[in-house]
């Protein structure tokens, strides 16, 4: 059994970097890279200006991982070293100097290229789609230690891990100087309530949207305006700040009002907002619509397998037949309209925002609503099925209640196969997300996924993809997982070679 | 002999709506069933024998009814009972039924123990823990070694032969005045069939209750049954003493399904079989329901039901070849040999 989890986790891990390999190839492979500009404000301020436009394209270029870009001053200070005499004379083009250096990267297979206008001269070179991959992949995995931190403005950063107390002195953490993060492990009030900043995952940086912050941190701050509260910084500073300490991360040169707050160069800090992140966001809509659907359907397909070919069950019948057969779109819009002509709920998220309970209200039941139709008619099929199975039959002859029946026979039996598809339901609600997240302009990473793809936010689109692949693929682990636990038939192993202890005859 | 009835069907009547038509399953079956016997309907499929024993425990399925007749026990009527709750009290505990197939009786999913403690719980009113001790008692008495260590298993670690005892454990496990079985045997392999026959044979003698067998396995009601009834198109048309069944038989149908025996089957000559098939019963049958297939048949049986005759205080048949004005038909040979041939089959009285 602990093997065969191992083996599938494996798998499963594999599948998730087949699926992300592909979404890499094809999108960095077959998207031309130039549309990446086509919603840049900076690439259409500067695209008159051919002295600066291929500076600006190749530096991006260099920053979503298509090419190695040198212009003219990076190839000197690579060569000879910042701030050196060579340094200086090998600005000038035609000097010898720069003559050598050009012919070590020409050998590198670098190409040379000169702005005619300036003289300015750049070199780029190619990275092959296959070894950008790899460099995806081996940053991926980001983990902080106290080495990560190499300054030189500032040498002689002290390097260790210790046990601290965090700036109010109401706790402790362990903490670190010379890591990227000042806090490594930490506690607070929010779920889970142990938090780390050891292991962080890195997909690239988010361009041209949220431009330059690493993808995954996108999809995970906060969001919203900031909620500025009492903060006694490092210093013995008390000011009203939105400040979340323990998110803090190393700056090179804090300005003169951080440094009236800080005492140590820890003083990036993310912002305390009122509103949950992208993922947070969808896992609450996910949460919410799998649990009200649930609620829902499971009760009621029981009700309707119960009163088979009653008005209820026509009813409910007539409903799913609804949902299955009108598109998504349509009656998501009619839902939305009917909610708030009927029951003045908001059209959309914004609108009264996060914090007010109403705006959950008709995305969550837009979420449910396939959902919901799908449960209903599988809970009512088991349902249905397992009250003529012969053991149902027994256990009406043994002069057990109907209640006791339902509740013990069959509905035992007919969730198997339902909870089985419980964690890709999870799935389905974030999933299905992508249609009604749009609707309702809920920022979440449905809405995300759509607006990256629209404006070529290539790192953002891998992310997600890798997320939702990651989801499904544990989702369908998960389910395995769970049905062993309900059905003590199933046996999760990869041979069939005697397993089954106990068998006698 | 003056035996206690323990439970009496009067003309009792089951129709079945199919689909805006009607089908007559059961047409006007009286029975009486004495006390500590034991009964077996015999009948080929169709004929009724299972719905009329689901009558006694209001098992019909939900297009059936009862649409006539009475059914006495315990000073009730049992077609009067309309609501579950009133059967819950009478099923399990007092009429407790074994189904054919003890592969699927048992809920897969739950473990052997709570399946048969749970009749315990809920007719004896018994706690959890008595009616462990009771269970694992009852496994004991089914022949189920080391109980103690097997109540918490699942029906998939038991073989056929044991979850049949099973079955039987958790019928019997509120001591009911009747065990309905309905063909208990026809699942499993004939050595287990034995045991387990064995088994019920000798649990009826420790309990003292009723048993009916449903089975079209005549070498298990030989084995068995003190009293057999032939049931044939929904019709009880002859019944006695299994003696008087297989030694003495009256009725054509009988005949026949004796007649079908493979044991009385002659090598290198075809098994004998019935010939055509039973009559539609969406239709009211006219006169004698076997009269079709009978090749004895008069023209009376065409036209008129005929009446029970009686033959012995035990024996009845309800053929128009017992009327006294009918002409003197000899049963066929195979079954006046029947004796002989199996006291040559199994080497001594079988009965």
């Amino acid at each position: 059994m602990k093997k065969y989890i191992l083996i599938r986790v494996l798998r499963s891990v594999l599948s998730i970097l087949a699926v992300t390999s592909i979404a890499y190839l094809l999108i960095f492979e077959f998207v031309p890279r130039n549309r990446v500009f086509e919603n840049d404000g900076m690439y259409a301020k500067i695209s008159n200006r051919p002295d600066q436009l291929p500076l600006y394209v190749n530096s991006k270029f260099e920053e979503l991982g298509y090419l190695i870009y040198k212009p003219q001053d990076e190839l000197c200070r690579d060569v000879y070293g910042a701030n050196t005499a060579d340094y200086t004379m090998c600005q000038d083009t035609t000097s010898s100097l720069f003559k050598s250096a050009k012919a070590t990267y020409e050998a590198k297979g670098f190409i040379f290229y000169t702005i005619e206008q300036t003289g300015y001269i750049y070199a780029t070179k190619e990275i092959p789609v296959l070894e950008r991959l790899l460099g995806f992949y081996s940053r991926m995995i980001v983990i902080d230690h106290p080495n990560v931190i190499q300054d030189e403005g500032n040498p002689n950063l002290e390097r260790k891990i210790y046990i601290g107390q965090n700036w109010d002195k109401s706790s402790y953490a362990l903490m670190c100087s010379g890591c990227e993060h000042k806090y490594l492990v930490y506690l607070d009030w929010s779920f889970p309530f142990v938090h780390q900043n050891v292991v962080s995952l890195y997909f690239g940086r988010s361009l041209p949207t949220f431009y330059g912050i690493p993808t995954f941190q996108v999809l995970t701050q906060d969001q919203g305006t900031n909620v500025l509260k009492p903060v006694t910084f490092p210093t013995g500073v008390v000011t009203d700040s939105g400040v979340m300490e323990y998110t803090c991360s190393y700056k090179s040169s804090l300005d003169s009002l951080e440094t009236t707050k800080f005492n140590d160069n820890y003083a990036n800090c993310s912002l305390n907002r009122n509103a949950p992140s992208m993922m947070g966001t969808s896992f609450i809509f996910g949460i919410l619509a799998l649990i009200f659907s649930y609620l829902i359907s499971i009760p009621l397909g029981m009700y309707m397998a119960s009163h088979k070919g009653k008005a209820i069950d026509k009813a409910g019948m007539a409903y799913i037949v609804f949902v299955i057969a009108v598109p998504a779109l349509a009656y998501i819009y009619l839902f939305r309209y009917i909610g708030s002509t009927l029951f003045q709920l908001p059209e959309s998220f914004p609108s009264l925002g996060p914090n007010n309970m109403l705006s959950y209200i008709m995305p969550t039941i837009s979420l449910a609503l396939p959902s919901v139709a799908g449960l209903l008619m599988w809970t009512r099929r088991y349902m249905v099925d397992q009250n003529t199975a012969d053991y149902v039959k027994f256990a009406r002859s043994k002069g057990l209640s109907e209640w006791q029946i339902y509740l013990k026979h069959i509905l035992r039996n007919a969730i198997i196969p339902i909870a089985h598809g419980l964690p890709g339901a999870i799935i389905g609600a974030i999933g299905g997300a992508i249609i009604t997240e749009r609707i309702y302009a809920i920022p979440g990473m449905g809405k995300m996924l759509n607006d990256s793809i629209r404006v070529f936010n290539n790192n953002m689109v891998i992310t997600l993809t890798f997320i939702f692949t990651s989801l499904a693929i544990l989702s369908v682990l998960l389910g395995d997982l769970l049905i062993t636990r309900i059905d003590p038939r199933i046996i999760l192993d990869d041979k069939k070679k005697g397993k089954r202890k106990n068998v006698k005859r | 002999m003056e035996r206690k009835v323990i439970l009496s069907a009067r003309d009792v009547v089951v129709k079945f709506r199919v689909r805006d038509r009607v089908l007559t399953a059961i047409r006007k079956v009286s029975l009486d069933l004495y006390e500590g016997e034991t009964l077996a309907i015999v009948g080929e499929s169709g004929s009724g024998k299972t719905v009329l024993t689901k009558t006694f425990t209001g098992m019909l399925e939900n297009n059936g009814f009862i649409a006539g007749g009475k059914i006495f026990f315990e000073d009730q009527d049992l077609v009067q009972i309309k609501n579950n709750k009133a059967w819950e009290k009478i099923r399990g505990s007092k009429i407790a039924t074994v189904f054919q197939d003890p592969m699927s009786s048992l809920n897969p999913i739950r473990t052997i123990g709570t399946q048969i403690t749970e009749v315990i719980i809920k007719h004896q009113k018994k706690n959890r823990k008595e009616a462990r001790e009771i269970a694992i008692d009852l496994m004991d008495k089914v022949g189920i070694p080391n109980a103690a260590d097997r109540f918490n298993e699942y029906p998939f670690q038991y073989s056929g032969g044991m979850r049949q005892r099973i079955v039987i454990a958790i019928a019997l496990a509120c001591r009911p005045k009747i065990l309905i079985c309905d063909e208990p045997t026809t699942a499993l392999d004939v050595t287990i069939q034995a045991q387990i026959l064995e088994l019920i044979k000798n649990l009826q003698k420790e309990f003292g209750f009723t048993t009916i067998y449903i089975t079209h396995d005549l070498g298990v009601v030989a084995n068995v049954a003190q009293r057999v009834a032939v049931m044939y198109a929904g019709q009880i048309v002859e019944y006695g003493t299994s003696h008087e069944i297989f030694y003495s038989p009256k009725h054509p149908y009988t005949w026949a399904l004796l007649s079908s025996l493979p044991q009385l089957g002659i090598k290198g000559e075809r098994l004998y079989s019935i010939p055509g098939t039973p009559p539609s019963l969406f239709y009211e049958v006219k006169g004698d329901a076997f009269a079709q297939r009978n090749p004895y048949a008069m023209n009376i049986d065409f036209e008129e039901e005929p009446p029970f005759f009686m033959i012995t205080e035990s024996h009845f048949a309800k053929t128009w070849l017992l009327d006294p004005r009918a002409p003197r038909v000899e049963c066929p040979k195979a079954i006046r040999d029947l004796h002989a041939t199996i006291v040559k089959i199994y080497g001594k009285e079988a009965l």
